[in-house]
Formats: structure tokens, C-alpha cells, sequence
């Protein structure tokens, strides 16, 4: 969706109140971790990031410890209002799954036995995977596709999903390698 | 002793926090070492129980450290715990991203940006697939999977109506007798 969303790095004026209600939304539709409600939020709803912007900085986001997206929220905060910014966007991205969870652990117990419960919140689940696997694919539309890039995501995909090797260990692997390919990818005219 | 567990739980998700790399359900196996085997705070059964529960909230999926703080100790527990595990990679991420800015026209940090994209994106496909396995348990499951993600990948639409969909046909495939309930 490239011709929706020409603006350069911090083209966009993001307001503080943008900040909040944009991150309340991810927080709450964020069902199944947050990669595809951040993704509606920022890419295609408020245009705060293109799609290549938005995956590199998951890709920054992801060799740092802690959540993926929660790093994320506090570096979108950053970029726009400095430490503020952080402060208010990762408060507006916690306060509504709190108060969700706590409402669905004072409640579970009444009813967690109904069968019909169960079933919906299963169906629920499954459509939620199908969510982060859009994720991916469209996520996948920020990277330019050449032998390398294919290759790496690949062998990353197949490393954790079947071989379910850590995380550090495949990041370890395959991060030198795909970097020295992009810095010789961007050194040749 | 109630302020021993209380910084127990802090110990144990801040240590989590930084240590982690790539998110909540990766850390699954080492808060179940911390919590159950390390400190007895809760048994493997009321562990299951609050993984499938945090399943069921939005949010980040690092929250189920909130859900633990609360089993564990109530209302103190979850304030602390969602302390431990936000705050300390918080600083983290801040001090990157200035870092970051004064960098930005470095040629290498360009390059690892774009050499780490498609990692990202192997990354999330395996976390999808993962995660579809965990939550399919019939054909029906994954149908549900399958379309959702053919439809949100064409669509902007909000994704709310896609979990709720699944909520209404996993009720529906149920109340007909098709689809095995976990």
C-alpha cells in the first residue's frame, strides 16, 4: 500500500492525545500479542510508519530484551515526544488489557466450565493465529526481496518452527550473515 | 514474608525481562523454572491455568507476568510484576533509540536495520504457525486459521471482527457437534 503512505520519517505530526488513543486501540484490539493490531493501527489506520519503516524498527526491536512491541511503543513515544511520549504510550498500551485480564481472572471461574465458553474462546484462538500469519506476510511487504533476504527469512521461519531452536541462538546465526548481505547489497550501485 | 514474596516476584521478572529476547512466550519455560520449581509461589496446574487465561486477554503477550503478580499476591503482585517486566527493558529501548537518532545516517545501522528485516518476518510466520498448532485442534480450527489470515492480508479491516468471527464459529461448529472442544 505504498501510495498511501509516502510521508519521510517524521513528516507526520503525531499530537500526545494521537499517542494515547492511537496505543489504547493497540492494547485493546491486541488479541494474540500485538503484531497485528500495531500493524492496523500504525501502518494502515494513523500512517504514522510506511510498512518498511514499521518492520525495521521490529527488527531493532527484536534483538533488544523485553516485549518486541512494548520496546517499540516506548521508541514510537520517544520519536515524537521524547521521554513523555514513552511514558504516556506505554501507559496507554497497558491500561486496557489490565484491567481486561483483571476482569477475566475475577470471572473465569464462574464461567470457564460452560462448554459453549470454551468452544468460542477456541475458535477465537485459531482466528487470532491466522492474525499473526497476515502479520508476517504483511510485514513481508517492507523488505525488498532478493536472494539473501529470502533466504535468511526462511531459515529463520524453519529454525523456530520446526526445529524450535532458541531465539538467541537463531539471531546469533543468522544476523551477522544478513547484515554483511545488506551492507554489500547497498554498497553496489 | 508477604513483602519477601513481593520482591521475589520482582527478582524473578526483572531477571526474565532482561535476559529475554523475543518476547512472552519464549520466556514461558523459565517463569515456570522460577515460579514453580525455584520458589513454589504456585503449582504447575494454577501455571497452566494462567497461561491459558492470558491467552484470552489482548494486550502484550508479556502481560501473563501481570496475571502470575496477581495469583501469586494479589493486586501488589500485579503492580510489581508488570513493574519488573516493562520497566527495565523500557530503559533499554529509550536508550537505543537516542543512541539511534544520532546514528541515523551511519551506513552500517542502515544495513543492520534491513539485514534484520527478514528475520522479523521468518520470526512472526514462525510465531503464527506456532501458535496455530497450539490453538487447532480439528480441521475446523484450521480453516479458521487459514481464512484469517488470507482475509487480513488483503483487508484493512479492524481485527476485532475476525476474533469475533472465530468466537461465534467455534461456538457454532460446537453446538452442531463438528469441533472437539479442549
Amino acid at each position: 500500500m505504498e501510495e498511501l503512505s509516502p510521508q519521510r520519517d517524521g513528516a507526520r505530526h503525531v499530537s500526545l492525545s494521537d499517542l494515547c488513543t492511537g496505543f489504547l486501540m493497540i492494547g485493546l484490539l491486541g488479541f494474540g500479542g500485538l503484531g497485528a493490531s500495531a500493524h492496523y493501527i500504525i501502518v494502515e489506520r494513523r500512517r504514522w510508519l510506511t510498512p518498511k519503516e514499521f518492520v525495521e524498527l521490529f527488527a531493532i526491536c527484536a534483538i533488544l530484551p523485553g516485549g518486541n512491541f512494548m520496546n517499540a511503543t516506548i521508541m514510537l513515544g520517544a520519536k515524537h515526544h521524547g521521554v513523555m511520549g514513552s511514558v504516556l504510550a506505554m501507559s496507554s498500551l497497558l491500561f486496557m488489557p489490565l484491567l481486561i485480564l483483571i476482569a477475566v481472572v475475577v470471572t473465569y471461574d464462574h464461567f470457564s466450565y460452560l462448554p459453549d465458553v470454551r468452544a468460542a474462546i477456541g475458535g477465537a484462538a485459531s482466528a487470532a493465529a491466522g492474525l499473526i500469519v497476515a502479520t508476517a506476510t504483511k510485514l513481508g511487504r517492507g523488505v525488498v526481496w532478493k536472494a539473501a533476504p529470502i533466504f535468511f527469512a526462511v531459515a529463520t521461519f524453519v529454525a523456530i518452527s520446526y526445529f524450535r531452536a532458541p531465539l538467541w541462538l537463531v539471531v546469533a546465526l543468522m544476523a551477522p550473515p544478513s547484515v554483511l548481505a545488506a551492507l554489500w547489497q547497498g554498497r553496489r550501485p | 514474608m508477604k513483602d519477601d514474596v513481593i520482591w521475589g516476584l520482582f527478582v524473578a521478572f526483572a531477571t526474565a525481562a532482561l535476559f529475554s529476547i523475543g518476547g512472552g512466550s519464549a520466556l514461558i519455560p523459565e517463569f515456570h523454572r522460577q515460579l514453580v520449581e525455584v520458589n513454589a509461589y504456585m503449582t504447575s496446574s494454577e501455571f497452566a491455568k494462567s497461561v491459558a487465561l492470558a491467552q484470552i486477554a489482548p494486550g502484550p503477550n508479556m502481560l501473563l507476568v501481570s496475571l502470575m503478580g496477581w495469583q501469586v499476591a494479589g493486586l501488589p503482585g500485579l503492580m510489581v510484576s508488570t513493574f519488573a517486566i516493562v520497566v527495565p527493558p523500557s530503559l533499554i529501548a529509550y536508550s537505543t533509540w537516542r543512541a539511534m537518532e544520532r546514528l541515523k545516517d551511519a551506513a552500517w545501522l542502515n544495513a543492520v536495520k534491513i539485514g534484520l528485516a527478514p528475520l522479523v518476518v521468518g520470526l512472526m510466520l514462525a510465531s503464527g504457525t506456532i501458535t496455530a498448532r497450539a490453538a487447532n485442534h480439528d480441521i475446523i480450527g484450521y480453516v479458521l486459521t487459514l481464512g484469517a489470515a488470507i482475509f487480513m492480508h488483503f483487508s484493512k479491516r479492524n481485527p476485532l471482527w475476525l476474533i469475533a468471527t472465530g468466537a461465534i464459529v467455534g461456538l457454532v461448529a460446537h453446538r452442531l457437534g463438528f469441533a472437539t472442544v479442549s
